[in-house]
This record gives structure tokens, sequence and C-alpha cells, in this order.
């Protein structure tokens, strides 16, 4: 099977006049990859109730900066023997985020080896957040040490927060600030993604809209 | 019996209300009609939609359907909004473009209300209605809506033909009054004539000229009787010739009254240039002949669009008919079966109804470019496709070449075409040896297949990218579509995906057969591996899955017959195989619903491109539920996918089959697990299922499918990444793969 190929065309998310963001959400199968996104998305956290619909691709647009930024969230499949198949869906996304849960050590290993590859692998201007799930839990059963994943992500120079998909805990802000981190990442000139031509009846070329 | 629309932009709410199909046949928004004939058929689904959302800031549109009259449509008696389409980096950017620019000027105050309406109109027709997708449950809806315009049709034919007893009477009272008229008063007379009124001799001049034209065809007529009997040799003909004479001098000596009549009036009325001086003097009769002669011109005026209206409601009527018989065969219709945006749509009844350019769409904008031949882009694009069929025509044609030369075990060089990339051909020019031992039958990164499919993908992705750029500035160009707004938005993904539409009309042929034919020894395998392997040994672990494992071994038993003995499933004659044990030919089957559900319930999918389309209507029924069944959805979709004619197309239907594998693997996990405390559907769960799916596809379709995956996975346009379709690609994609990666392992364990 061959790897997907890049195309050479500069890529242009200029459909829309947001800024389309693909974000892909990495970490150990359980950790709550799809639950972080549902609470994000649809405010919703689905704790012994229905299989829900489309919940491994979620979308949302937030306003950063007066900038309209659309979040294409890729929730992918964190079994081992998945693995393999990573890169399929990390390919070409300028933004992760790695889940552990809290109360988990195996996955916070886990979460270390995926950030290794992340670095190694993907995009070299992808930002990357590391979030400690299931805070709610940390209480009783912390394995992994807030000061820990902090170390982790400071190491690396990635984003840090601990968030509960359950309560919601700081899970808005931790979109927000990858948001914030890739709008002044792609604002910066030469960073310029939208490929929008926008002409007024006189001739003159106006900026993007 | 009116629709509602309602736009929403950056938090904004405008709502339109007053949008109605006028006497079935005319478009109006707030009773303004378009300035210009449009065909009305498409509008039909006004007739049964209640409500259209146009969301610009989340890029969605929705639309509700009326609640029926006397029943419920859905259970608790709710209509629930339904999607037209949700996003935004396909071709309907140009929708909400318009409405953002049509709520900017509403909002500046920069057009009338008329113009407005216009406007809206204009969207309807051309961005929302043509996409509105009927399914099987509005039939009773369309049903009846067909009922109103059968009703309308007949109280207008009935008004027609009363209409034309009134305009037949009304001529012939105006023919005997004119007579009279003539009769007692003397026309031929100057002077008596020139005391009437200019418009009264009008009138009277025009119908003197049109009585003179149908006597003298009259004097024709009776020329030719005379001169036949005068020729003939019976004694009978003298007699009768006295007759045709009698006839001829009789319309010969009203025809010279009524040139002396006209003469005179025109001497009056155009020949006299002192008229003026002349006393007009006023008479009754005069002026109730002025009178008459106008109530007769609006009564056949009325005739005249109460016809056009009759012709109209005919193609509205013809619109719903069709759409109700697509219902029945295949459970879902747009209204016409011919791809939106075209001048002329196939229920247009009216012939070719033109549209004025400011309504042309991109896309139709993008055909006239290309259709001129004397465009550069034109020009360029007609030999790109051209040279292109012919590249991998050629190639293919060499392939079959060494492929039979390599059978035959006859040493043949790989080198006679060499499509490899510059840095593949540097690196083939280090390696030292036989180059023949590097050919392999694998497509890989090395491969001369690979190469040249690589060559071709680069070609049309810069021309692709190359052709856009120069038709933004074409379009940009064009003053009469700018001048509509003060300023144009043109997209350049816009024109992308509009461009694609017209290349991959000459391309996506060729380009299927290229990698059908690099893919297929692949394909073979895996297609192989899925038909005769256990489900949990291709990558399927998850026991809700895993449920119909005994269905499944009875379709691997299913296919292991079909192979051994294929002429069991060739058309008509196909018999299958029951899970009771009984074995059917196909009409058989369909004349029994007991065995149809069991055929339907059984996993021997593998027949299913042998199906009748009635017989997938009953398999459509009853499928309904949801489940491993319903797989079988999914696997027609993808069958379509495989014949779709455009990489957009591909990536519309593939998006439909994720969707398809999301709704079942969600049914199947919350019945199977109803006991586990995560049952929330994950990226793992999704490709689990999407690995299900494929096993159940037909073993044809699966070889073409895995081909036509990595052809959409490398023509996707650029812009797409990350977006819903690319998702779904991927999951797909990655399905394959999973596959592949099992089929690895087995390999190597055997």
């Amino acid at each position: 099977m061959t790897q997907r190929s890049q195309p050479k065309q500069p890529s242009a998310a200029g459909g829309s006049k947001s800024k389309q963001i693909k974000l892909v959400l990495l970490g150990e199968s359980g950790v709550g990859k799809s639950s972080i996104a549902l609470r994000y998305v649809r405010g919703e956290f689905n704790e012994n109730g229905e299989a829900t619909i489309g919940a491994a691709f979620l979308t949302k647009t937030v306003n950063v900066r007066g900038q309209s930024v659309k979040f294409d969230i890729w929730d992918t499949a964190g079994q081992e023997r998945y693995h393999s198949l990573a890169p399929m869906y990390y390919r070409g996304a300028p933004a992760a985020i790695i889940v552990y849960d809290v109360t988990s050590k195996s996955s916070f290993t886990r979460a270390q080896a995926w950030i290794k590859e992340l670095l190694q692998q993907a995009n070299s201007q992808m930002v990357i957040c590391l979030a400690g799930n299931k805070a709610d839990m940390a209480s009783e059963a912390r394995t992994v040490s807030r000061e820990e994943g902090k170390d982790h992500a400071e190491e690396h120079g990635l984003l840090f927060t601990e968030t509960s998909a359950k309560t919601g805990l700081n899970v808005e802000d931790m979109f927000i600030n990858l948001a914030a981190k890739i709008v002044a990442t792609t604002m910066s000139p030469g960073n310029d993604i939208e490929e929008n031509v926008r002409l007024e009846e006189s001739g003159k070329k106006g900026g993007c809209c | 019996m009116k629709m509602e629309l309602v736009l929403q932009h950056r938090g904004k709410t405008c709502q339109y209300s007053g949008i109605a199909l006028k006497d079935f046949y005319m478009p109006v928004v707030n009773n303004i009609e378009s300035d210009f004939q449009i065909e009305p058929a498409i509008w039909f689904k006004s007739l049964i939609i209640k409500t259209i959302q146009i969301d610009c800031d989340l890029r969605n549109v929705f639309w509700e359907r009326k609640s029926q009259l006397g029943g419920s449509s859905s259970p608790g008696g709710s209509v629930s909004p339904r999607v037209v389409f949700e996003d935004d980096r396909l071709e309907e950017c140009e929708l909400f473009n318009a409405v953002i620019d049509l709520i900017h000027k509403r909002d500046k105050k920069n057009c009338s209300v008329d113009d407005v309406s216009r406007e809206i109109l204009r969207i309807l027709h051309l961005h929302v209605l043509p996409l509105v997708l009927l399914k099987d449950e509005d039939l009773t809806c369309l049903k009846d809506a067909l009922d109103d315009v059968e009703h309308r049709i007949t109280y207008m034919n009935n008004l027609t033909i009363d209409k034309d007893k009134q305009l037949m009477e009304s001529e012939k009272n105006l023919r005997e009054y004119r007579e009279n008229l003539l009769r007692t008063e003397n026309f031929e007379s100057y002077s008596n004539v020139k005391h009437c009124t200019d418009k009264f001799l009008m009138e009277l001049l025009d119908d003197v000229n049109r009585e003179i034209r149908i006597l003298t065809d009259r004097l024709i007529t009776f020329q030719s009787c005379v001169d036949m009997t005068r020729n003939s040799v019976a004694n009978e003909s003298k007699l009768h010739l006295k007759e045709w004479r009698k006839k001829r001098d009789e319309v010969n000596s009203s025809i010279l009254k009524l040139q002396c009549i006209r003469e005179s009036i025109k001497n009056v009325t155009t020949r006299t240039k002192k008229r003026k001086k002349v006393k007009i003097l006023h008479n009754e009769k005069h002026d109730t002949y002025v009178t008459l002669k106008e109530n007769l011109r609006a009564d056949k005026s009325a005739m005249q669009s109460m016809f056009e209206g009759k012709v109209k409601i005919t193609s509205v009527r013809e619109a719903i008919i069709q759409a109700c018989n697509d219902l029945k065969a295949s459970g879902e219709s747009t209204g016409y079966d011919v791809p939106k945006c075209g001048e002329r749509l196939s229920t247009d009844i009216l012939g070719n109804s033109p549209k004025p350019k400011k309504w042309l769409t991109l896309n139709e904008r993008i055909q006239n470019i290309l259709s001129d031949k004397s465009t550069e882009s034109a020009q360029t694009y007609t030999t790109f496709c051209a040279s292109t069929v012919k590249k991998i025509r050629n190639f293919l044609s060499q392939k079959a070449l060494i492929d039979r030369k390599r059978s035959e075990n006859v040493p043949f060089f790989m080198e006679m075409i060499d499509f490899s990339l510059p840095s593949q051909q540097m690196e083939k020019q280090k390696a030292t040896g036989n180059p023949y031992e590097n050919v392999s039958t694998e497509l890989n990164a090395e491969s001369p297949e690979k190469g040249f499919t690589n060559m071709i993908k680069e070609e049309v992705m810069q021309h692709i990218y190359d052709q856009c750029q120069s038709l933004v500035q074409l379009l940009s160009k064009q003053k009469s579509f700018n001048k509509k707004a003060n300023c144009t938005t043109i997209n350049l993904n816009n024109v992308w995906v509009f461009y694609e539409l017209q290349l991959y009309q000459h391309l996506i042929e060729p380009l299927s057969d290229l990698f059908e034919n690099i893919y297929k020894n692949e394909a073979k395998e895996m297609a192989s591996f899925v038909t005769s392997t256990a489900l949990k040994d291709i990558g399927v672990q998850e026991q809700w899955l895993l449920d119909d494992e005994e269905d499944r071994e009875h379709h691997i038993e299913s296919v292991c017959m079909r192979n051994s003995s294929n002429k069991c499933f060739e058309k008509n004659v196909a018999i299958v195989a029951l899970r009771n044990g009984r074995t059917l030919t196909l009409s058989e089957l369909c004349e029994s619903d007991e065995e149809l559900n069991d055929f339907f319930g059984s996993p021997t999918v593998g027949c299913d491109s042998y199906l009748s389309p009635d017989l997938h209507q009953k398999d459509f029924k009853c499928t309904k539920a949801c489940g491993q069944q319903a797989f079988k959805y999914v696997c027609n979709e993808l069958e379509h996918m495989t014949r779709s004619k455009s990489i957009m197309g591909k990536l519309k239907s593939i998006t439909k089959a994720n969707r398809m594998v999301s709704e079942c693997a969600s049914s199947l996990k919350s019945k199977g697990c109803e006991l586990s405390d995560d049952n929330a559907l994950s990226a793992d769960d999704m490709l689990a299922s999407t690995t299900c799916a494929l096993t159940k596809v037909d073993t044809k379709v699966f070889e073409k499918l895995y081909a036509h995956v990595h052809l959409v996975n490398d023509f996707i346009p650029p812009f797409m990444m990350g977006s819903l379709q690319d998702w779904s690609l991927t999951n797909f994609f990655c399905a394959f793969q999973n596959i592949s990666c099992n089929l690895e392992s087995t390999r190597s364990q055997n």
C-alpha cells in the first residue's frame, strides 16, 4: 500500500473566509480523545449513553484576534494495532493535541512516544498541545503529576494543560490557545494560506476577504 | 402555500416570506416576478417546502418540509429540518458569496426591495432548489402537490375554453359591427373619411388590410376552381363554372371596394399634409368600434398569457411526476436527472429558457470560456486533455505488451518507456547491474507504473492550478458580471471545482483505467484475502462487529460456491443460497417477500450488482432497520463511487458511504455494548467498521474501489485537505491499508 502523497500546489483554505485548521487528536485508546472533542464542539459528555454518530470528525468555528478559525477535528484510532495508520491521519495537520490520562502512567508513556513521533515525522510547523485528561479524577487516582506533564511539554516546546472532558475544565481554553498560536504563526509575513482573489470594479486589487 | 427563506450571517438573521409558485407556475418573491422568463419546473419543490435556511457562518443549508394536511409525516407529526449541504469547500461557495452580498446590500440599502426579491429568486433557482434532495417520505406530500397542480390545470383548461368562446363571440360581433359601418357610411369618399379620428381610422385600416388579405386568398382559391372547371370537358362543369365565376367576381368586387376604402384612409392619415386644418368630428359609433377593438386585444393578450401559463404549469406537473417516479424507483430524487447549473434542465418543456448573462453561474461562465476555442484557456485545455489521454493510452498499451512478454518469459526492458520522475531517473543512472532485475510486479515508489502515475498526477494538478489562475483573471475581467455587484469575489477554489468538472469529463476514464490496471494485482490479492478470511483475521476485533461472524462464514461459503460455478450468477439466472438451506433463482426470490428478507438478512451481498432495480427497492425497504444489513447501503454507495465521473463526485460518494458506516456502527455498537461503560463511537470503531464494510463489498467492486480510492487520494484538490471529505477518504484508505497489513502478516506467518 502506498503512502498518501502530498499535492505540489500550495494548499489553499480559501473556500470560506475563515481559516481552516486540521487538528488531530492523538493518544492511547480510552484516554478521552473523542470526549474532549465532543465536549468542545457539542458541550456534551457521553457517559454510558448512546453511541455517538460522527464524533470522530467534528468542526467548530471560533473567533480569535478578529480572525475566524474553523477547526476540523480529526479523532484518531488509539489502539496499538492501528499505530501504523496514524501518519495518514496527522499528515498535513497544522495542529495536534496529544492526550493522556492523568490516572494512567502507560497513557503518559504512550503520549511521550507520540510527541517523539510527531516531532520527527510531522510538519515542523505543527502546533502541538499535550493534554492530561480526566483531571476531575486526579484527587482520587492521579498517577501522572501535573509537573511531570508540564515539564515534558516545556522540554519539547509544546502547549500544556490538564483537562476534564467530563466537567469541561480547560477544554475550551485549550482550543482557543491553540488557535491563537496558529493564527499568530500563520499571520506572520510569508505565511498566507488564503488564496482568495477579490477584485473591485475599479480594477484595484483588495486584500483577502 | 408560501415558503420562507432564512438567511444568517455574522449572527444576523434575515427572514423573507412570500416566496411562492404563484398559480403553480410563476415563481415570485413578495409578488415580484423575475424580469425575464424562467423555467418554473424546479420550483415544484417550493410547493412542499416550508422553510429554507442558509447559514453563511456555519456554511450549511437546511430545508424543512411542510407538514401534511390530515396526517403526520413523521412520528409526532413534526417534520425535521434536512440538510441540503453542509460543507463550504465544494461548489456551493457561490451561494454563500451571493447571500453575503445580498445581506450587505440590504444593510447598506444599496438596492430596492424588488432587486432583493429578484436576487432571492436567482439564488433559489440556481443554487438551492436544484440541490434539495427528496426522499420517499416526501412522496405523499408530492402527490398532494400533484393533485393541486392537476386541479389547477383542469381549472385553467375550463377557463381557456370559456375565454376562447368569448373571444370568438367578440370577434364575430366586431366583424358584424364593421360590416354595418362600411355599409352605412361611405369610407371610399375622402371628404367623409377626413373628419374621422386617427385612432378609429388606424383601427379600421388594420382590419381592412387583414380583410383584404383574407379575401385575396379566397379569390385565388376561386380563380383556381374557375380554371379547373373551365378546362374540364364534362357538361356539368359548365354550370359549375358559372357559379365559381360568380363567387370570384363577388370577392373581387369586395376587394376592390376595400382597396378603395384603404386608399382613402391612407390618403387621410398618411398622404395629406393639410390634415391638421380639417375639423375632426367625434362619432359615437366610431368610438364604440375602437373600444370593442381594444377589449378584443386585451382578451387576446389574456388568452396568450393563459396558454403560456398552461405550458409552464405542465412543466411543473411533469417535474413532479418525474420526481415521484424517481422516488418510487430509487428512494430519492433531486427532481431532474442532469447536473445543476446547466442552462436547460431535462424538465424544461418550454424549450431552452435563455438566461441573462448576469444569471450565469460560475460553472456556466467557465464552460463558456472553455467552449470558446479562440481563448488561450480553451486551447490549453483541449491540448492538455488530448495529450494526457494519449499518454495514458500509450502507457497502458505498452504495459499490456510488457505484461504479455513477461508472462511468456521473454526479456523485455521497461526502459522502452521511462516515465519515472527526474529524481528516480538519477537514482537509476547511479545504479549498476541489469535494470531488468529491478523491475518488480509490486507497485512501489520505484516502479515505472508509480513513476508514470506520479508524473501524470503532477502534470494534471499543475495544469489545473495554472488554468485556474488564468481563469480567475479572465473571469474577473468580465465586466458584465462584476458590474452586478460593486465588487466580485472570484475564489480560486471555486474555479478549481468547476474547472475540474470539465477536465475530468475527458480524463476520468483513462485515469480510472490506469489506476485499475496498476493496482489490479494488489486489489485481487486483497479481495481474495477478504473473501476467504474471517473478520477477526482481517483486523476486526470488535465483538459488536463480530456478532455476525456466522453470517460471514455463510458469505464466504457463498463466495466459494460462486467461484466454483460462475454461471450461477449470470444475469437473470443467478442462484442465491439462503440461510434456511434453500436455493432460489433471482426471479423466484423476488416473488417471495419471506425469502427475500431471509436473503437480505444473509450476507450474500456479493451478488448485489446482479440485482434488478426492483429488487434494490425491496432491499431498501427491508434494510431500513440499520445494523449489519444496512452495510449493503454502503456497498451500493461505494459501487456508485467507482462509477462517478469526477473526483469531486467520488469524494461526495465516499463521504456519504462513510456517514452510512458511522450510522451503522453506531447502531451496532449501541446494540452490542449495552453493558459497556464506553460505547461512544471512537475513531478505532470507525476504522474497524469501515474495514468490516469493505469485506461486504462485491469482489469486482472491491478491486475497482481499491484503485479508485488511490485515484481520489492522488487527485484530491489541495484545498480539501482536512475536510470532512478528506477524513472520509482517509478512513477508507486506512481501512484498505489495515487489510493490506493483515494480509502481509498472514502471509508472513504462513
